[in-house]
């Protein structure tokens, strides 16, 4: 391999393989493997920073494959697949991934266990960035899951925390089911492509034969996307996720976890027939309006910010639903690549307030946090302005250009992302206030403080990012190959429609008011319907899992009792009986083996000739 | 066809990698007038051990251009097979640290780098003398250091291999009597005249070298030896010893062009009954040595499938496989055996709670067993899946018969490797101290990384191979 090949190897392998060291450091002195984990990262920012500058940049791919398993009918390629795409994702990860364990450092300072975490954010992000750099499908979804496994690890961090044990749970759960669809879309892909289709590479890909097949792939490996990046109707692990330490949060909605499933979208995006594009735009709209929806009622202030997480992702989906081509990726990346940005400040700035507020969560015991975390609040009014898509922040550039694309695509899609976007406005405006205004309504809120510096740097990075961010817009669409946007007429109807969010907002929460209770009670049905996240989660709990799936695998647990046990055990007691027969042979005494020797060659030099005589070999 | 001619001694001069054992052996035995401190004698045998292990790695390819008509030939694949004879070799010398008990260690170790020469020598010679004295001097010393602690079980393991090795021996100087009169030569690949003759040489020759790599009518005294002798002794026979045969018979058989037709289905029958007798007694067995004893057994029915792609075009590709399946056995088998040093008695039950008492030694030792087994991710798979695959890529009915019987008895020996897993991991019990055993934690290290980097070794392989022996290549 070239020495640029192995420098896109290092970038996650070094944290792979350093994982261990992490922990490892952390019995002799647990401070070592907070300082080691975030150099790793760091080191491995360094890297993809000086790949993207001197390769990716001039638009060379940078490839490695070896075929693990050859001689196989279908070849098992392992390797590297950099590309625009890869770079810019690696890229992103890597820094707020750095910036988020960053402040981890500040933030876990206390905690008895933090080497572990260390380890596990640190091979988090390592897997994260190998998904993202994987030359083919298989080795994808290795990373995929031990992204799973580690989002599992740390969202349990907590484990003696029923909830946190429980969230985990679901968490892993929730997305095996999405995972279950992926593998079968690599079934689906090497069947259809004699095994070509296991490469990522777009001329692989392209090599699915008929436009059936390739919806049936495309909608497969959409069914692991939907469950990775939490969308109607996988999005239900999210919001339990919160259970873990905040900075978990802060990675896994940012950086890693979420963004892999539009990443695999994107990454797949040649095999997107239109059928297959009308069901991916329908999910990400829907998403979008559902999750803006119970985003206004629920009270915890991590569960809004994963609310508006699954809605945020949710434009990501719709803008690769669109099918505009190279245009629609352009799209979809850069507003998850702003996302991280401002949503790794919002998470980072909530658990500034978490960690001043002793970890009380619920917004009505917050208020007047404004003068006692000047910095924490500003740079959390800076997220939220970017999240509402207000100009001139990062959000307003990303996805406004996406509801933008969509006017002259598909009026209803228009419509209902506008609509997303007021949602979207109200519900962090919503948040903010009930933050940041009024007078403290809870004793932590009176005696809350600022952080430490360790803290606030990432959130100040953050926070710079979150507003120039802009900028790179048109710079980045036409580096991943789509067609650059200019503000127009049309772009200032979601602008005005965030306004009126905030605006409302205002009304409604920023100051001493009854609206929202009234509103509550005049709405009766409709209110306990959001406020109980569409029974969803009843639904999936009660029917699915206790009724359907309970069911079923009782009956299969007895089909498997009753007749796979005895009959494995009937050949159990077959081989253990040839067994101990056979053992005889052992007596132990010398002369006997040399017997069973003599009687072995003769037989086998009357076999010999016996073949001999038959003439069959000469 | 390959007529061999020439009488030159080949690079005999230039063997240091194997004289430097010897070398070492007279130094053993030289410090043991002064001192008898064990640790000494051990570190004298390992550190000539892998003096050796770096000089046959350095010499590897310097002599490929050596005729083929000499009786002594190191090449790169018997200087690759010698190294993967040294290293269980030194693991088991390592092992030698606490076992066989015993006064005179200078001794143990000079008659252990003695049979470890004669290995290296074995595995390189050509002429069937060559081979018959070479064999004879690692049979010698090993029936000396299985006795070695002289307890009850060890003189009893050693006369059982002694009385069935003299009887072997015995059929070796029948085999090269008849294979004489047959082809009026020693050399290696030489063509038979009176056929007939030739062929029941060569029948018998199997049975007198196959005693050694214990295929199964010659099984009996392996199982009592390697259960009752010392565990780095018995680590030393089932793999250095075994994988030193396999080389040696390789060498005679993949070379004998009158004979290919006849021994394919032979082998074929031997490997099936080989390896199905040693799993389905190993399930029987509830002592974990000879558990691992058994299991030798069965993988030496895996490796002596390779004799069926003989005279066809996978040879390569099967001598190249056979390396990296020799290398994991011996790094599986060796740091299995050398972890029963850390325990008293072997019963099953004495495992139980492993994982509590010791859970890297546990996690090592279960990573060994999984690598036995054929696990995905160990050295062990890849080694099997090559062999497998390049046996089945002969395309005969004969390999697809016995490559089925090889997979589906991998299944089946899944169930006694798994259940030592079991009851180091799940089962509760003694609760007794275990100390580590850093031999099994290296061991089952490498073949994690090479079962997953398993291309670095391959290529290397492959490298030394393309000067694989004209005479190997038989009949292509």
């Amino acid at each position: 391999m070239d020495p640029i090949q192995w420098l896109v190897f290092l970038i996650f392998g070094l944290p792979l393989i350093g994982f261990p060291l992490v922990i490892g450091v952390g019995y002799i002195k647990k401070n070592f493997s907070m300082y080691l984990g975030t150099a790793l990262v760091f080191i491995s920012f360094l890297i993809a920073l000086y790949v993207f500058f001197t390769d990716t940049v001039k638009g060379t791919i940078i490839t490695a494959t070896l075929n693990w398993l050859p001689n196989l009918p279908v070849s098992i390629p392992v390797g590297i697949y950099a590309d625009q795409l890869s770079m810019i994702m690696v890229l992103m990860v890597s820094f707020v991934g750095f910036l988020i364990i960053l402040f981890s450092v500040g933030y876990m300072a206390e905690d008895p266990r933090r080497h572990i975490f260390f380890g596990e954010m640190v091979l988090f992000t390592a897997s994260m960035l190998g998904l993202v750099l994987s030359s083919s499908l298989l080795m994808l979804f290795i990373f995929w899951e031990l992204v799973g496994l580690c989002s599992y690890l740390l969202i349990g961090f907590w484990y003696y925390k029923p909830n946190a044990a429980s969230a985990a749970k679901k968490a892993f759960i929730v997305t095996r089911v999405g995972d279950v669809f992926f593998i079968a879309g690599i079934g689906a892909a090497i069947l259809y492509s004699g095994g070509n289709a296991l490469s990522v590479s777009p001329t692989a890909l392209s090599t699915i034969g008929t436009t059936w097949e390739r919806t049936i792939v495309a909608l497969l490996l959409f069914g692991g996307a939907i469950g990775k990046s939490a969308q109607f109707p996988l999005h239900v692990w999210i919001p339990d996720a919160m259970e873990g330490p905040t900075t978990v949060s802060a990675l896994i909605h940012a950086a890693t976890m979420v963004t892999a499933g539009v990443y695999l979208i994107a990454r797949t995006y040649t095999i997107f027939t239109p059928a297959a594009l009308t069901v991916v735009l329908s999910v990400g709209v829907f998403t979008i309006i559902l999750s803006g929806l119970i985003g206004l009622v629920v009270n915890d202030i991590k569960r809004i910010l994963a609310y508006s997480t699954i809605s945020q992702i949710g434009y990501m989906v719709a803008a690769l639903g669109l099918g505009l081509g190279a245009t629609s990726i352009g799209l979809s990346i850069y507003q998850l690549e702003s996302h991280a940005f401002f949503k790794a400040l919002l998470f980072l700035s909530a658990g500034s307030i978490l960690h001043a507020l002793l970890n009380t969560r619920d917004i009505n015991k917050m208020g007047g946090l404004w003068k006692k975390m000047p910095i924490t609040m500003g740079a959390m009014l800076v997220g939220a302005l970017a999240l509402s898509g207000f100009p001139p922040f990062a959000g307003f550039f990303s996805k406004d250009s996406i509801i933008s694309a969509s006017y002259g695509h598909n009026t209803i899609a228009w419509i209902l992302l506008v609509i997303g976007g007021f949602l979207t406005a109200l519900y962090t405006f919503r948040l903010f206030f009930r933050i940041a205004f009024g007078n403290p309504r809870s004793h932590a809120a009176e005696h809350a403080h600022e952080s430490k510096w360790i803290m606030l740097i990432p959130i100040i990075i953050l926070a710079i990012f979150s507003t120039i961010f802009g900028v790179f817009q048109n710079g980045f669409y036409s580096f991943l190959g789509g067609a650059t946007t200019s503000i127009g007429f049309i772009d200032a109807v979601p602008a005005t429609v965030a306004v009126i969010g905030i605006g409302i907002a205002y009304y409604a929460y920023g100051r001493e008011s009854t609206i929202p209770q009234r509103v509550a009670k005049g709405s009766g049905f409709l209110y306990r319907f959001v406020k109980n996240k569409f029974y969803l989660d009843t639904l999936f709990t009660n029917v699915v899992a206790e009724r359907v799936v309970l069911g079923f695998s009782v009956i299969m647990g007895n089909f498997e009792k009753k007749i796979l046990d005895g009959f494995i055990n009937t050949w159990g007691e077959i081989f253990r009986d040839a067994g101990l027969t056979l053992r005889k042979l052992q007596t132990g005494i010398a002369r006997q083996y040399a017997l069973i020797i003599l009687v072995g060659l003769v037989l086998s030099l009357l076999f010999i000739r016996i073949l001999m005589f038959m003439g069959v070999i000469h | 066809m390959i007529t061999i001619t020439g009488y030159g001694l080949g690079n005999y001069a230039d063997l240091w990698n194997i004289y430097v054992l010897f070398l070492g052996a007279f130094v053993a035995l030289l410090v043991s007038m002064f001192s008898e401190n064990r640790i000494v004698h051990v570190a004298i045998g390992a550190v000539f051990a892998f003096t050796s292990l770096v000089m046959t790695l350095m010499l590897g390819n310097l002599f490929a251009g050596v005729g083929t008509g000499s009786p002594i030939m190191i090449s790169g694949f018997s200087s690759l097979l010698f190294v993967t004879i040294l290293i269980p070799a030194i693991m088991s010398v390592l092992g030698m640290s606490s076992f066989p008990k015993t006064n005179k260690p200078g001794l143990m170790v000079a008659i252990f780098l003695i049979s470890l020469g004669f290995m290296g020598l074995a595995v390189s010679s050509y002429n069937l003398l060559f081979i018959f004295l070479a064999f004879e001097g690692v049979s010698i010393p090993t029936y000396v250091i299985t006795a070695f602690g002289k307890n009850d079980s060890e003189l009893e393991s050693s006369i059982k291999y002694f009385i069935v090795g003299a009887f072997s021996t015995g059929l070796i100087i029948f085999g090269i009597s008849l294979y004489y009169i047959a082809t009026g030569s020693l050399y290696l690949g030489t063509v038979s005249r009176f056929n007939e003759i030739y062929v029941l040489g060569m029948g018998i020759l199997i049975f007198g070298f196959g005693f050694k790599l214990a295929i199964f009518p010659l099984q009996g005294w392996a199982i009592d030896t390697y259960t009752g002798t010392s565990n780095p002794v018995s680590s030393l026979l089932s793999t250095s010893s075994k994988i030193m045969t396999l080389g040696v018979m390789m060498n005679i058989f993949l070379s004998s062009v009158n004979f290919f037709g006849y021994l394919k289905p032979v082998f074929a029958i031997i490997a099936i009954l080989t390896m199905t007798f040693g799993n389905l007694v190993a399930i029987s067995q509830k002592n974990v040595k000879r558990m691992l004893a058994y299991s030798s057994i069965a993988q030496a029915g895996y490796l002596s499938t390779v004799f069926l792609v003989a005279g066809t075009g996978a040879v390569t590709l099967a001598i190249i496989s056979i390396l990296m399946y020799a290398m994991a056995y011996g790094l599986m088998k060796g740091g299995s055996f050398i972890a029963m040093n850390n325990f008293d008695n072997y019963d099953l039950e004495n495992f139980s709670g492993l994982w509590k008492r010791n859970p890297l030694f546990a996690a090592s030792f279960s990573i060994l067993l999984l690598s036995l087994a054929g696990f995905p991710g160990t050295l062990g798979f890849i080694g099997k899946y090559f062999l497998f695959l390049s046996v089945i890529s002969t395309g005969t009915v004969l390999a697809y018969i016995v490559i089925i019987f090889a997979v589906l008895n991998s299944v089946l020996s899944f169930y006694y490797y798994g259940r030592v897993i079991m009851y180091m991991f799940w089962k509760k019990g003694n609760s007794k101290p275990v100390s580590s055993n850093y031999i099994t934690i290296a061991a089952a290290a490498i073949t994690v990384i090479f079962g997953v980097l398993w291309f670095a070794l391959y290529s290397y392989a492959s490298g030394m191979i393309v000067h694989l022996p004209a005479i190997l290549a038989g009949g292509i």
